[in-house]
């Protein structure tokens, strides 16, 4: 009689990353077990203290497969720059700065927490391929950064700063030598704070603003109007005004007003840079498949050679567990190849001799041989990175609300003032006060920095949320979305097979437990995976004779004399994998495994109200549909079995959408998306292709994603409302002549501190 | 009033002076990470395997 058994659902956490687990023992796999073993074994066990006495936990860790970093020990440098992914905790700070004390050789160790990347200096007695090797074993996985990109970035921002700190001195002394002028000096001191202001003010305006003419300069040579163009406008009639004026033996001096702007702009520039730069050190990696080494077959001996050495028609041999550097034609039985990262197909496919495979794909099979077709940018998974390389110019053509009415207002001003100097032919001294007070009192200052600011401020509160955005300017957009595309697996579903039912013959339920745990762990297939994980520390594992595992169909062996067999089931219900288990030949357990959806999928569906969502997945079409009608979704809006390409080509049908997949096999279609969001995998190579990461796997975040949008445009509309206010009225009262270019000096810093107080303030009050 | 004429170079050569100081600590490269000195703070100095001191 077969019952239904009640599932084991209590969980332990692990002692090295705290991650929640069932099981037995004390860690989650083996890899903490081995960074734990090798934490102790230096004496760095205070990490464990120094961990649990500041959480600064921003992610869960990500286990990694082993490299060996051969291309690294030739390096001729003495000091390297790696980024490491895994970097979470105050903990990870002490260790690795402590790596001069476990590795001679290692003269200094430097970790920027922010951007997680550790400056190492060694000398002759190590290279770096012991360092990356030690990094890998502290359970961190180094990647080797290109100097030239990050030492480029790192000066340009330091350029940046040392203006800023020029204009910030300068305007700061501008203003105390102004206030007098201001209250009423007169006379010879007036005249002498006013050529004194002017002095003060030339650094800003021939060393801090260059930046400005620089961008304004290209503007006008592309024949485009752009947000700067007004400003610096402004900045050289203001100048040029005041030095009239000085030498004409007047003090009306706007150096004040126009140094503030200066900083200001700078100011709200710097910050943005560096929040855009936190997040797009991916550039800076080398190519990920490259830094692999594999075994290849060579006059009959293994040899093990980096990537970049492998020639086309060389046979490989890819172990257990492997994953393909390169196309090519598989040469010997035994492989079961894991094409998830191309197709999103869940299940292992069988790959008989003959047949071709591709790079990125992993054998969970048993070892084989590979003869090599095609490598580098000519296999499959290669041609789908340029593809999206040639997709980012495309992207980047996208331009923001706020350029474009930047540049209406840009040239609405600069006619209205060339119509004011017209009109004023007669009296031109009358004429250029009024049209200079206008292009002061009218800065575009709204959307030359508070649009930026209040995009970066949402960033910021995003990535506090764990939203991780690759440019802030996809907030805009967010709002106007109409339809979106899920991927299923991961999203919606949690991501991996767990059991769903479990019926056996009471008489051996002992027996049948600790059979299939034997067995299963012997086998690397995800179906084994999950019976494993669902069975450990309920049963112990007992030796099996006679192992043999029939890729695509199942497991056999035989304990204690008792032969058992683990098998597909024959009459396997479409939605879910069934397994038979048969104990001599007679059966005596089924066991039904699937894809669960997360608990709070359908509720949070329903909050993103009226929007138009979409199924889009490499599954099977079963699972889909079963997926699709439990969470209400219409079987018109169901799209099943597409390769990477076909998802591709399905977004591009729809330009307007936002799409949820996988970081890596959607990334072609992430990229074609309108936005683009990447859940799983790690955040360096998702945010390559998509527009924002979610580091909280399921809906949660995509929710809460939509409503910060939200927000940030009902800031942005606030502030651009308040700006055309305020710039039809300052500016009527310019042309009038009622505000002269003194008072327009005056009103148009107020109006950018008004702005900046009610988009920080109303931005912040919602943490 | 003359005493302006004293006091007003000697607020910008101490303006000059922070200047100056912030300059050569932005060349330094001190405002490039803002996040881990913080944390570094709080690490005692002590060699692996030792127990910090109370």
């Amino acid at each position: 009689m077969l019952v239904n058994q009640k599932l084991q659902t209590e969980k332990v956490q692990c002692v090295h990353c705290g991650l929640a687990f069932v099981g037995a023992g004390r860690f989650c796999c083996g890899g903490c077990e081995s960074v734990y073993d090798f934490l102790q074994g230096h004496g760095l066990g205070r990490y464990y203290d120094l961990r649990n006495d500041f959480t600064t936990q921003k992610a869960a860790p990500i286990r990694f497969k082993k490299q060996s970093f051969l291309e690294l020990k030739a390096k001729p440098e003495r000091e390297l720059n790696f980024y490491l992914e895994g970097i979470h905790c105050l903990g990870c700070l002490w260790v690795l700065e402590k790596l001069p004390e476990i590795l001679p050789g290692v003269l200094h160790a430097r970790l920027e927490m922010s951007t997680s990347v550790i400056h190492v200096a060694i000398d002759e007695r190590t290279n770096f391929q012991i360092v990356a090797n030690t990094l890998q074993q502290l359970g961190y996985r180094p990647h080797a950064i290109e100097k030239s990109a990050e030492e480029f970035q790192r000066n340009e921002n330091r350029s940046i700063l040392l203006r800023l700190g020029v204009a910030a001195a300068c305007t700061g002394n501008i203003m105390l030598l102004s206030v007098s002028i201001y209250a009423g000096a007169s006379g010879a001191l007036a005249r002498d704070f006013a050529w004194l202001s002017m002095l003060l003010s030339l650094p800003v305006f021939f060393y801090s603003a260059t930046p400005l003419y620089q961008t304004a300069f290209a503007a006008l040579k592309s024949k485009t109007l752009s947000v700067d163009l007004p400003i610096v406008f402004a900045l050289l009639a203001g100048f040029a005004a005041s030095l009239v004026s000085l030498i004409r033996g007047g003090n009306e001096v706007y150096c004040d007003s126009l140094s503030m702007l200066v900083f200001l702009l700078l100011s709200s520039r710097y910050l943005l840079r560096r929040m855009q730069q936190k997040h797009l050190s991916n550039a800076k990696l080398l190519d990920f498949l490259d830094s692999e080494s594999v075994i290849c077959i060579r006059a009959t001996t293994k040899v093990e050679i980096s990537v970049s050495q492998l020639k086309v028609g060389d046979i490989l041999w890819i172990p257990a567990g492997g994953v393909l550097p390169c196309d090519g034609v598989v040469r010997s039985l035994g492989a079961l190849l894991d094409l998830s990262l191309l197709s999103g197909e869940s299940l292992p496919e069988k790959a008989n001799p003959g047949w071709s495979a591709y790079a990125g794909t992993k054998n969970l099979g048993t070892e084989f041989l590979l003869e090599c077709t095609d490598l580098g940018r000519e296999t499959r998974l290669g041609r789908i990175l340029t593809q999206l390389n040639s997709a980012s110019v495309t992207q980047t053509a996208l331009r923001g609300f706020a350029d474009t009415a930047a540049k209406w207002f840009v040239g609405i001003v600069l006619s209205l003032a060339a119509m004011v100097l017209v009109y004023f032919h007669g009296n031109l001294d009358e004429g250029i006060r009024r049209a200079l007070a206008l292009v002061i009192v009218t800065c575009p200052c709204v959307l030359a920095f508070a649009v930026p600011l209040s995009l970066s401020l949402t960033n910021k509160l995003a990535a506090k949320r764990g939203i991780l955005l690759k440019s802030p300017e996809s907030l805009e957009f967010i709002p106007q979305i109409q339809e979106i595309f899920l991927d299923k697996t991961g999203t919606i579903t949690e991501g991996n097979f767990t059991v769903i039912s479990w019926l056996e013959n009471a008489r051996y339920s002992d027996e049948i437990q600790s059979a299939v745990y034997s067995l299963e762990r012997l086998s690397r297939h995800p179906v084994a995976r999950a019976l494993v994980t669902f069975l450990e520390g309920k049963v112990t594992a007992q030796a099996v004779d006679g192992f043999v595992e029939v890729p695509g169909l199942g497991v056999n062996g035989s304990i204690g004399g008792i032969s058992w067999q683990i098998k597909k089931s024959s009459q396997a219900r479409a939605t879910n994998n069934c397994i038979d288990i048969f104990r001599a030949e007679e059966l005596v357990a089924r066991i039904s495994l699937g894809d669960q959806l997360r608990a709070d999928s359908k509720s949070l569906l329903q909050k993103l109200g009226a929007r138009k969502i979409f199924l889009l997945s490499g599954d099977r079409e079963e699972i889909c549909v079963r997926v699709a009608r439990e969470l209400g979704i219409p079987e018109a809006q169901i799209f099943s079995e597409k390769s990477p390409e076909q998802k591709a080509a399905i977004i591009k049908a729809h330009p307007q959408a936002l799409m949820v997949g996988d970081g890596a096999n959607d990334a072609l279609a992430l990229k074609s998306a309108k936005v683009g969001v990447a859940v799983h995998g790690s955040v360096e190579l998702s945010l390559k292709n998509a527009a924002a990461f979610f580091s909280r796997p399921g809906l949660a975040s995509l929710v809460e994603l939509f409503q910060l949008a939200e927000q940030n445009r009902r800031v942005t509309i606030r502030n651009l409302v308040f700006s055309a206010t305020y710039n039809v009225f300052a500016g009527a009262l310019a042309i009038t002549g009622m505000a002269s270019p003194l008072w327009a000096a005056v009103l148009m810093p107020l109006s950018a501190i008004t702005v900046f107080l009610s988009t920080t303030i109303s931005i912040r009050g919602r943490t | 009033m003359s005493i302006l004429f004293i006091l007003v170079p000697i607020a910008l050569l101490l303006a000059g002076g922070a200047l100056l100081s912030f300059l050569l600590s932005a060349k330094n490269g001190q405002y490039e990470d803002l996040e881990t000195p913080a944390y570094r703070i709080l690490l005692d100095d002590c060699k692996s395997g030792e127990k910090p001191n109370d």
